[in-house]
């Protein structure tokens, strides 16, 4: 092969031929091409072509050679005219602090919103990608008829996906134990931990650190157990913990156990979290049946070959398993999940925003409509400005200054406030942190070494909003012609410019008064749930949680010492008290009742052994029948109450269903009848239906262990009662703590995430509506004081305060109005999806959006009052003096 | 104009372009200091040199000598200017009246110079 024929780099060519100065062009275009061909034939073609292209880029940075053109150009680019234009930009904005201070406060508020968010949503997405092999980590969910998707798989899954499906390598089962009973021997030490019984392969799989022991085989030995870090202080402080002993209590069974490892705390983006793991072989041999398939107790967590498995793993689940569902009426299915999909999956249930993939998008969009307030702020005001610097563009021009180098002067002014803001950003960011995370239950910190790269990214992506912000105003401004302007006529792109800035108000105070209604349906909700009547008294109303079996059992002894003292107006003993309501069961409509009138497959009820005073204690309304009673030895064991949502799904009426024959359940100790009805009373939050409920005295030991105290304190002397009911308490279980709540609380409770939603609706709105405030008065300013002539030569011929008002005010306020048209019916579908999540709710009323759309019109008239009647109020001497 | 000594790549495509004589040009200067003082320097360098030499009045230049490897495009052909000359030989004279003052060593080391 002739290397001679192989021409350079054409577009290298291209580009030298592009700014090299003709005069040169020629003798240097020949001198690189011969060296090509020198170089191609000594060194090869690679290296030839390489050296080309950086003889040519080092060319384009030689002055010399530069065309005429291109180097003034570049001059007028270079650091004197940056200088210019620093200046420029420097004095505009002494002479106006009030347009600076708005657009820069403007977009720093937006940026600072942004930057908040954009960690927050970096945060959540980070959950569980700690493990070196997450991607290829799933969790098994199982999907069964009676209690839909979860976690929740059968004891023998994991193995027979080992060793049924080539694709998993491994699987693990967990059984966590929230409160599991711990004792250190040597020192009688005790407490309760947080524990995860698993598979030895545990530590193979997951990826936590260890600061003692050696993962992979920590768990293998018979009796070994890892505890965390934290736990280890706690029980052994300085000791080295490693081969000390700690003894577990694993359902009423206890095992010494030897530690052999020490891991690190899970980290705080771990779904998987514990203070100790211990074989799973110490559960009891009857929970670990290998043939138990309908048990769904444990959590398994697959380990696969490769990543792309997982895309036919719920197939081969399907095939491998149906040989042990069959026969079953609706046999479970199986599913993997990869596991940092885990946190943000309906599957992983948490209190408040995290671990909800659709708080993330309502935050996140949020935050990015404040900042497109802020940028539509800073776009409206600098065209609006655009007269004003008019002048100058045409001198500009007329000496010679080309439209790109015009748009690069405001463009460059545009980065410079945008920087500016970016640091008043930063400095907002840190200050609201503190105050962020409290709301939101999180950690965050702008510790630069941590979140390095993020922080730059969402740094850089602002910034570049900032600046395409300022993209628009250059090319406007740098539009003008300069005969046009010089001559005082400048006004004439001012007219289009300005139909943009109306969309863009129309935009911004749309998205504010959608912000407004949302936190008005949020705060009414709110209100509703919690002021509706529950259909029991829970006021002054305390719970109690009788620590173990023989408290419980003990429960009619202890609730006579507890009433046993003036503040207790009632007490009673239940297993399930409102909103602890911790079993369901479902029945067969026609095991349930010989007469039970109803098409329904099953019935689901809520059951609760309660006593004798329960139904008075709560204060809830009997609507057909009788209470229990204490005169009636045969309610011991035959009386059953329902309320009238279980009556009504049995085909009853509540008068009907006083004496009917019930048994719940198959035992023919449950055989009994119906002796009354109670009114509907919601056991969980109002997002679910109010649920059918059974009240029996006779204690069921398959679902009923221990309960709660229910006490109504008197109104006064709440502390003697706390005290009394302490002491009670203690008396019959002096090592266990005191543990209470509030019946009120309880319920407030399960609010929790709706009340700090609407805490951060109300501060996005008010900063959204705060911007946009923002925009509206520099707007209304420059109005003003580009119609002060017209201003002054109305005022002379007669017109009075309110006609100047309303002539500015008018159109701004024209624009309100589109806004909210346009607003309303968004912010009602929105509002309507989120209610839907509640069984019992308000219908979003027209008077909400009434009151949002006039808040709107209100705060934007007081925003240009001020404006308008300083406008207003001048002398017109002044303004027409000129004239 | 103010008189500003050479530098040493001004001194090196000077004498470069002294020993190609008539065919100096700015690859041919590149090749001749790469053959004679084991230096390379970019292309653009020695172009950057030349014009500034150019510029400063020590060379001359003329268009020619088109070849087929060059794609047909002519060279510009630098001789050196009588300025030229004189800055070179102050340059030399310099470095002479400087090693002439060195009497601890009897024999210039050579090399660059």
């Amino acid at each position: 092969m002739n290397n001679a024929n192989h021409l350079p780099p054409r577009l290298a060519t291209q580009l030298l031929r592009r700014f090299c100065d003709p005069r040169w062009l020629e003798e240097i275009e020949g001198d690189l091409q011969e060296q090509f061909a020198v170089q191609a034939r000594q060194q090869g073609l690679l290296k030839a072509r390489l050296v080309y292209w950086r003889d040519v880029l080092l060319l384009s940075a030689r002055p010399y050679v530069r065309s005429q053109q291109t180097r003034q150009y570049q001059q007028a680019r270079g650091p004197f005219m940056l200088k210019n234009y620093l200046k420029i930009t420097l004095r505009q904005r002494r002479r106006q602090p009030l347009y600076t201070a708005i657009n820069v406060l403007g977009l720093a508020v937006g940026m600072a919103c942004c930057l908040l968010m954009g960690l927050y949503v970096q945060d959540e997405l980070s959950y569980d990608r700690f493990h070196e092999k997450s991607d290829r980590l799933v969790a098994i969910g199982a999907d069964g008829f009676f209690w839909g998707r979860s976690l929740m798989t059968a004891y023998p899954l994991a193995p027979t996906l080992e060793a049924e499906v080539p694709e998993v390598a491994h699987a693990v089962r967990l059984a966590a134990r929230n409160e599991l009973p711990v004792v250190r021997l040597a020192t009688q030490m005790q407490g309760k931990h947080h524990a995860l019984l698993a598979d030895p392969a545990f530590f193979e799989v997951f990826s936590f650190r260890f600061k003692q022991g050696n993962p992979p085989t920590a768990l293998k030995t018979p009796n070994a157990l890892v505890i965390t870090e934290t736990l280890a202080r706690t029980y052994f402080g300085d000791e080295d913990p490693m081969g000390q002993t700690l003894q577990l209590t694993v359902s009423g069974e206890t095992h010494v156990l030897t530690i052999q490892g020490v891991a690190e705390d899970p980290p705080e983006h771990s779904t998987i979290q514990f203070e100790m793991v211990a074989p799973l072989s110490l559960l009891p041999a009857r929970q670990r049946n290998e043939e138990s398939w309908g048990a769904f107790m444990y959590q398994t967590y697959a380990l696969l070959t490769h990543k792309e498995a997982r895309k036919t793993l719920n197939e081969k689940m399907a095939s491998v398993l149906s040989k042990h569902y069959e026969g079953r009426d609706r046999p479970p299915t199986f599913f993997a999940l990869p596991l940092p999909a885990l946190y943000l999956s309906d599957l992983h249930r948490t209190a408040g925003f995290k671990g909800q993939a659709r708080y993330l998008y309502i935050f996140g969009s949020i935050a990015l409509f404040v900042l497109l307030i802020a940028a539509i702020n800073y776009i409206n005001l600098v065209t609006a400005q655009a007269t004003r610097r008019a002048r100058e563009v045409g001198v500009r021009k007329t000496l010679g200054a080309g439209r790109r180098q015009l748009m690069r002067q405001f463009l460059s002014e545009a980065v410079l406030l945008s920087s500016v803001a970016l640091l008043v950003a930063a400095l907002l960011t840190a200050l609201a942190l503190p105050a962020f995370n409290t709301l939101f239950d999180k950690s965050l910190s702008l510790d630069v070494r941590q979140h390095g790269a993020s922080l730059f990214a969402l740094s850089a992506f602002v910034l570049l909003v900032g600046m395409l912000a300022g993209t628009y105003p250059a090319i406007v401004l740098a539009r003008f012609k300069p005969v046009a302007v010089l001559r005082g006529a400048g006004t004439t792109t001012h007219r289009r410019g300005g139909l943009l800035r109306q969309g863009l108000v129309v935009a911004q105070f749309a998205i504010s008064l959608g912000l407004i209604v949302g936190t008005g349906v949020i705060y009414q909700q709110l209100d509703y749930v919690q002021n509706k009547h529950l259909g029991f008294h829970g006021e002054q109303v305390v719970i109690v949680k009788l620590p173990n079996k023989q408290v419980w059992d003990l429960r009619q002894e202890l609730k006579r010492n507890v009433m046993n003292h003036a503040s207790i107006v009632a007490a009673s003993v239940a297993n399930g008290v409102p909103g602890r309501f911790g079993v369901r069961l479902g029945h067969k409509p026609a095991t349930l009742s010989s007469q039970a009138q109803t098409d329904r497959e099953l019935i689901t009820l809520a059951p609760a052994v309660v006593d004798v005073d329960f139904v008075e204690t709560l204060g809830m309304a009997l609507v057909a029948g009788r209470d229990f009673s204490a005169d009636q030895p045969s309610d011991e064991t035959r009386a059953y109450l329902l309320n009238k949502a279980a009556v009504k799904q049995l085909g009853w009426t509540p008068e009907e269903a006083v004496g009917k024959p019930f048994k719940p359940g198959t035992d023919t100790a449950a055989e009994g009848e119906v002796i009354g009805v109670v009114e509907d009373f919601h056991i969980a939050s109002l997002h679910r239906e109010i649920e059918p409920v059974l009240l029996q005295l006779r204690e069921d030991p398959s679902w009923s262990a221990s309960g709660r105290l229910i006490a109504k304190l008197a109104p006064e002397g709440l502390r003697e009662a706390m005290a009394h009911l302490e002491r009670q308490l203690k008396h019959y279980a002096p090592d266990e703590p005191f543990e209470y709540e509030f019946l009120q609380d309880t319920f407030d409770a399960m609010y929790r995430t709706e009340h700090r939603l609407s805490q951060v609706f109300t501060s996005f709105a008010f900063l959204a509506i705060f911007i946009a405030c923002l925009g509206l008065f520099g707007l209304t300013a420059y109005t003003a004081e580009a119609r002060t002539k017209e201003i002054g030569i109305r005022k002379v011929f007669g017109a009075t305060l309110f006609n100047i008002v309303t002539l500015l005010a008018k159109n701004f306020l024209k624009l309100i109005v589109i806004a909210f048209v346009m607003a309303a019916p968004l912010a009602y579908v929105a509002a309507h999806r989120w209610l839907e999540d509640f069984a019992y709710r308000i219908d979003p009323s027209a008077r909400l959006f009434v009151l949002a759309g006039l808040a709107g019109l209100v705060i934007a008239l007081l925003t240009m009052s001020y404006q308008a009647l300083k406008a207003a109020l001048a002398n017109p001497v002044k303004s027409l003096r000129h004239e | 104009m103010a008189k500003q000594p050479l530098g040493e790549l001004d001194e090196l495509v000077l004498l470069a372009i002294g020993i190609l004589h008539n065919n100096a040009y700015a690859f041919a200067i590149k090749q001749t200091i790469k053959e004679q003082a084991q230096r390379t320097i970019a292309l653009p360098t020695i172009h950057a040199a030349l014009y500034r030499l150019e510029k400063r009045g020590f060379l001359h230049s003329m268009l020619g000598g088109a070849t087929a490897e060059r794609g047909g495009r002519r060279k510009r052909l630098f001789s050196i200017t009588n300025a030229g000359m004189q800055a070179l030989g102050e340059t030399r004279a310099t470095r002479e009246q400087m090693w002439g003052l060195i009497q601890e060593l009897p024999q210039p080391l050579g090399g660059v110079s």
